[in-house]
This record gives C-alpha cells, structure tokens and sequence, in this order.
C-alpha cells in the first residue's frame, strides 16, 4: 500500500483489534496514526504522542506512508517495559512486511510484538514465601 | 488440410488422402483467435480480482490514506493533526502538551 491507496473497513478494524489486544497484553496504552508526517517525522510524531490523553503510558505508531516513514512513539513510563531495542525490533517487523506491500498484516504484526514484548512478566521468586507454600 | 505459410514453418502438414480440403482461415479469424480471445479472457480476469474492490469503494467503505488516521483509544482531534504535519509554530496540543518533551519519550525510527 502505498499514499493514494485505501484501507478497507475490515484492514482498519484488524488494526483497531491490535491496538486493543497489545493494550490488554502490556497494560499500555497503544494508539496508531496513519497519514503525513511533515519535513520532520520524528518531531512530529512526538507531538502527536503528546496531544494522547496519557502521553507516558501511551506507544504510538505513527506511518507516513507517501515519505515511507515508520515511527514509533513510546512515553516515559511505557519504557520501562518496552524499551528501545523492543521498538526496532517491532519497527523492523513492520517494514519487511510494508516493503512487500503488506501494510495491515504489518502493522498487526508489530502491534501485537510491541503488546507481547511490553508485557511485563510477574517475578516468581520475588514473590513472599507464604503465597509460594499456600 | 489448410496451411498457410506461418503454420507450415512451424508445423509441417499435409491433409490426408481421402480427407476434405479445409479453407484457409482469414487474417480476422487469425486476429480475434491470437489477440482478441487471449484480451477478453484477460479482462474478465482481471474484473473478477478488482471486483470486491469496486464494489467496496461504490460502497463508500474504504478510508483514504492520504488523510491523517487515528486508531486506538484517544479520539485524536483532527485539527491537532493537521497542525502538526504541516509544521505549524502555533500547534493547538491537548492534553500531556506540557510534558512533550523528546527527551521524555523513546521508541524507534525507521524508513522502508
């Protein structure tokens, strides 16, 4: 897909149902944008992930699809679980498929890598010794 | 059988003792059996894989990716969106503003 093209209903609802399933896995906030970014992607990006109702819990993907542009978005306390290297990893996922021309399956496929690698996992052995033998 | 001077390079033939003569086909029967049969079928092909998009985007059901789209729990509101990507000074951020900050946020970058 590229700028000039169209998501179907079913594409954005796929992507929608990410959003929320990466929200539920990582008990973050995940938002997507899709559209122009400006001459300066990544500043734009940050201020979009500004203007999210809780900017440090919120990951925002944000696409520009006519410079071909890929940015992800994470506030403070979100990166905590999900660091930087979980984001390029996430980003390099989605752009293997948008180089195929595979945009949703993409971006689901991220999302939902973002959602599993913000999870954060319980610590069992920090757990009180009571709760272990009980 | 009927051969003309293209078949006969390719396949050489001679009709059978006893067997009618067949007239040699015209250039039209040539042009509909080689271009035209071959163009019909590729457009009917090519109507039934663009179908469901068709009907779709009669329907009006496709969202144009050349305007901004917001997925996601925050109903982003549209004028924040075009003031940032048009680079605007006097962007009209709403909530968290005060605390956007580079320095804040992480994440990655990357182009395709």
């Amino acid at each position: 897909m590229s700028a000039g093209d169209s998501l179907t209903v079913a594409e954005t609802a796929a992507i929608d149902r990410a959003l929320a399933d990466a929200a539920r896995a990582s008990g973050l906030v995940f938002n997507a944008h899709i559209g122009p970014l400006g001459a300066d992607p990544r500043a734009t990006a940050t201020e979009l992930h500004a203007a999210t109702a809780e900017p440090t819990r919120t990951v925002l993907v944000a696409v520009d699809l006519g410079q071909h542009v890929l940015e992800i978005v994470t506030g403070h306390q979100a990166g905590h679980g999900l660091t930087d290297g979980d984001c390029q990893l996430a980003a390099l996922t989605m752009i293997s498929s948008f180089r195929d021309g595979e945009f949703t399956s993409g971006m689901v496929a991220g999302i939902q890598q973002l959602g599993e690698l913000g999870r954060s996992l319980p610590i069992l052995h920090a757990r009180d010794a009571k709760d272990i033998s009980a | 059988m009927a051969v003309n001077d293209l078949v006969s390079m390719l396949v050489p033939g001679e009709t059978f003792p006893g067997w009618p003569d067949v007239q040699s086909p015209s250039v039209i029967f040539w042009l509909v059996l080689l271009v035209g049969i071959p163009v019909t079928v590729l457009l009917i092909v090519s109507l039934i894989g663009m179908g469901p998009t068709l009907i779709r985007s009669a329907r009006g059901e496709q969202v144009a990716v050349d305007e901004s789209v917001w997925l996601g729990p925050d109903a982003q509101p549209r004028a924040v969106t075009a003031a940032a990507t048009a680079g605007s000074a006097a962007r009209e951020l709403t909530p968290g503003d005060a605390t956007a900050s580079a320095a804040s946020t992480g994440g990655a970058s990357e182009r395709w």
